[in-house]
This record gives C-alpha cells, structure tokens and sequence, in this order.
C-alpha cells in the first residue's frame, strides 16, 4: 500500500531502533567526542524546523512518540546515569532526584548570582522532564494545530540537556543519560517545530558556554 | 625526614576502622577462574594511614573495589565499623559506600555547574540529608582543606589541586570510616601533589584514617604504612616511623 509511509513505524521496532542508538551514542560518546549530543539534538531539531521530518508527524506518530518518551524517561530512571562522588555509577533516579533537589532547596543563603544559573539549567531539566511526562495531555492540542508554547519549552528544556557533555568530563555521563536525552528527542521529532524555537535553544547553549568557561 | 620501615604493629587505638579476613575474589575470564585476590586478611585502626602498592595485575583495583563496597567478594569477610559488608546487599552497599566511605579519586569528578560549597555538599544530596547545619558544615571543610576563600567558585575556575582539595572536603562530609583515595594525585605537578600529600598528613595528624592506593614511592613513603600486593596476595606489609 503506497499510503503506508515509513513514518508508520512499529512501536517496538522504533524503540529497538532508538535503544540501538542510544547505546551506540553512548559508546561513541564516551570515547570520541562530547559534541555528539548536542549535535544530534540540534540537527532534529533544525529538520524539524526546516520541515523535514513532517513524514514522522502523524496523529498516529503523537501518541506513539508520548508513549516512547515515557518509556525511554522511565528506562534512563533505572540506567546508570552519571558518575558519583565516589566514581560509581549513578542511576537515573539519584540524579533526577538530586536536581529536584537542588530545586525545592536552592542555597538561598548564598549571594543569588551564584547559584541562579545553576537553579536555572536545574529547573529547565525538570522542566524537560516534566513536559515528557504530560505530553500525552498536550497531544490533542497539538493535533489542532496548537501546543507552540508546549513545543517551544519542550525544545529549550530539552536543549539544556543536550548541552550538558559540553561541560563534563568526557565519561563521566553514562547510558542512561543519553537514553534520557532521547526522550525529549523523539517527542519533539513528531512535533512540528517553528524556526523561532531554534532562537533560545541556541542562546541557551551559547550562555552556558560562556557561564561554564569553555 | 628519615623514614624507618618496621614490621607491622597496630597503633595504640583498639578500634579498627576496617578489617579484611581472608578476602577473596575470583573472575572467570575465557572460561579460566582468575584469582585477582587470593585471601588478604588486612586490620587498619582508626587514625592509620595505609598505602596500598603493587604492579599491575597484583589485584590493587580489586581490593580497592572491594574496600569501596564497589564489588562483593568470593569469599572471606570485610568489617566496617561492626558491618559485614561481604554479606550486604546492593542497596545495603550503596548506603554504606554513600554514608560510611570518602573516596578520593584521579578525577575529581565535580559538578561544574554548582560552587566549590554545593559541591562539598552533594553526598547529602544524594543521601537526601541536607539539613541547615550542613551548609556551616561545609564551610568548616573548605577552610580546612584551604579552600576558605574559594567558596563561590565554580571547578572550571579552579586550579586542579584546589579541584582536588574540593574533591578532599566532599569525601569528608559524611564523617566516614575512612578516606579512600585512588591514584589522587595522579593529575597534578609535583608542587601540586605535595601540597594535597600535605593535606592528607594534616588530616591523619587529625584522626582522620586514610587508605591511599598508588603506585609512587614518593606518595606511598608518606604514610605510616605501606602494604604491597603481588599476585593477589599480600608480599610485604610495613610500618614506617617517621624520625
């Protein structure tokens, strides 16, 4: 059937497919270059805004991306994340649970200009995690052609998450968080982007280049 | 400073900060059993100061896995405090390595968003302990380790021995059993590595029980005791007296 297009994936294959790779990132991350993330990122998101993934957006391709989110947020939980205090691996969990943290006790006691931005990259990964979890509420707006905030802060959130290797030492981010950076991924490839969402993404990593010194 | 090796003999303190009875670990590598440790039976007092030494493949990463609560062995039992950590569950491990344990690594494994302060702070984080006391807590740590004047910095702006020095009041909030320290001044120049050995004496001249694992004789002659593996098994274990 020639209106069976390849944007109607089997969910299990798209999840086998988008596991795959997220390990495969993960490796090649962990050795080659911190750049992959974000470049990875920023290129769906680019497509997107160009147009070039409106194959994928289907009503169908909604729902189903939701669900994948959902499931790869919940597999990051349990992965191995991040490296501790004590060079063992953090699961997903822990170190959600750290920036929720960080979050509900920011050090107010300190001079706000010290701990702002950092409550600001917190808050936004909450934020990112947050959007994941109620997409399935948003998906009937967005399929009336609404939802541009939802997807506006869908992308910014998600874009402070890609940029987090730039600052961390090369392996110190594990499977799950890339599994994690998926989430976020595969929802916004089935949302149709506008080209003004590229605009505070690139802010956002540009401030936090500068504000993390490199 | 002159330095005497001695037979080994437990300092005045009864009490033992951890106690390893014939400690094993076995891999099985190409359907071959690996002994990497073939029975240690170790006691290190509260207030030593133990280098732990050996070639590659004399099972150094093992037992420091195993004293990390990284890894459970074969067999054999591994003290701490009046714990059996050789019979603990993961989580139960996870709890201890977090609560009980300060490592010291290489990298120092900070996180580059939060100040030199947060990130004294983050094991509580982990643990979900933060209380109001904490942040005074960590002030006195960071003036400890000469950190005093850094607290606002982030590790980007820091030198790699301060980076190191942060990595030191961090192991240190939880009050452990013992610092761990892997290879910790394995990233920094010579200047550098005495100022953080330095820090490490004042710290034992505190009370402070440090087990240091390297692979220089310059660090290890530092400690009060310097135990060396070969082949998974303990070769030669010394005290050294300070003259």
């Amino acid at each position: 059937m020639r209106d069976r297009s390849v944007a109607q994936f089997n969910l299990r294959a798209l999840f086998a497919v988008i596991s795959w790779i997220a390990m495969l990132l993960a490796i090649a991350v962990s050795s080659l270059s911190a750049w992959l993330m974000t470049v990875l990122g920023f290129s769906v998101t680019t497509m997107n805004c160009a147009g070039k993934l409106t194959a994928l957006q289907t009503p169908g391709n909604h729902r189903r991306a939701a669900l994948l989110g959902w499931l790869l947020l919940l597999t990051s939980l349990a992965l191995p994340a991040v490296r501790g205090c004590g060079n063992e691996a953090v699961p997903g969990y822990r170190a959600a649970a750290v920036a929720v943290l960080y979050q509900v006790h920011p050090p107010v006691d300190q001079p706000v200009e010290t701990w702002a931005p950092a409550y600001i990259e917190f808050s936004l990964l909450n934020l990112a995690n947050l959007l994941v979890i109620v997409a399935p509420l948003f998906i009937h707006r967005v399929q009336r052609g609404q939802g541009q905030v939802y997807r506006g802060l869908l992308a910014i959130a998600a874009s402070a998450m890609w940029c987090m290797p730039l600052s961390e030492k090369p392996g110190s981010l594990l499977a799950g968080y890339y599994v994690w950076c998926l989430a976020p991924l595969c929802l916004l490839a089935s949302l149709r982007l506008r080209w003004w969402a590229l605009a505070p993404m690139a802010a956002l990593a540009v401030v936090r280049w500068i504000w993390l010194g490199r | 400073m002159t330095t005497v090796p001695q037979a080994v003999r437990p300092l005045s303190t009864s009490r033992l900060a951890a106690k390893i009875e014939d400690l094993r670990k076995q891999y099985v590598l190409g359907g071959e059993v690996v002994h990497a440790l073939a029975g240690i039976s170790l006691d290190i007092p509260e207030g030593d100061y133990v280098a732990i030494m050996g070639p590659s493949g004399s099972g150094k990463s093992t037992l420091l896995n195993l004293l990390g609560c990284l890894d459970r062995p074969t067999a054999g039992n591994f003290y701490l405090g009046d714990e059996n950590a050789a019979e603990l569950d993961d989580d139960e491990l996870s709890e201890i390595r977090a609560s009980r344990i300060g490592f010291v690594f290489q990298s120092y494994n900070l996180i580059p968003q939060l100040t030199v302060l947060e990130n004294i702070e983050v094991p509580l984080y982990y643990l979900g302990r933060l209380t109001p006391e904490s942040r005074e807590r960590c002030r006195e740590l960071a003036d400890m380790v000469g950190l005093g004047d850094r607290l606002m910095h982030r590790p980007m702006q820091l030198s790699g021995g301060q980076q190191q020095r942060a990595g030191i009041a961090r192991s240190l909030i939880n009050d452990p059993y013992f610092i761990l320290a892997d290879e910790p001044t394995g990233n920094l120049d010579s200047v550098t590595t005495g100022e953080i050995l330095a820090l490490f004496d004042k710290l034992n001249a505190a009370g402070k029980t440090i087990i240091i694992v390297t692979h220089e004789e310059d660090v290890a002659a530092r400690a009060r005791r310097i135990v060396r593996l070969r082949d998974g098994i303990i070769q030669s274990d010394e005290r050294i007296d300070r003259l």
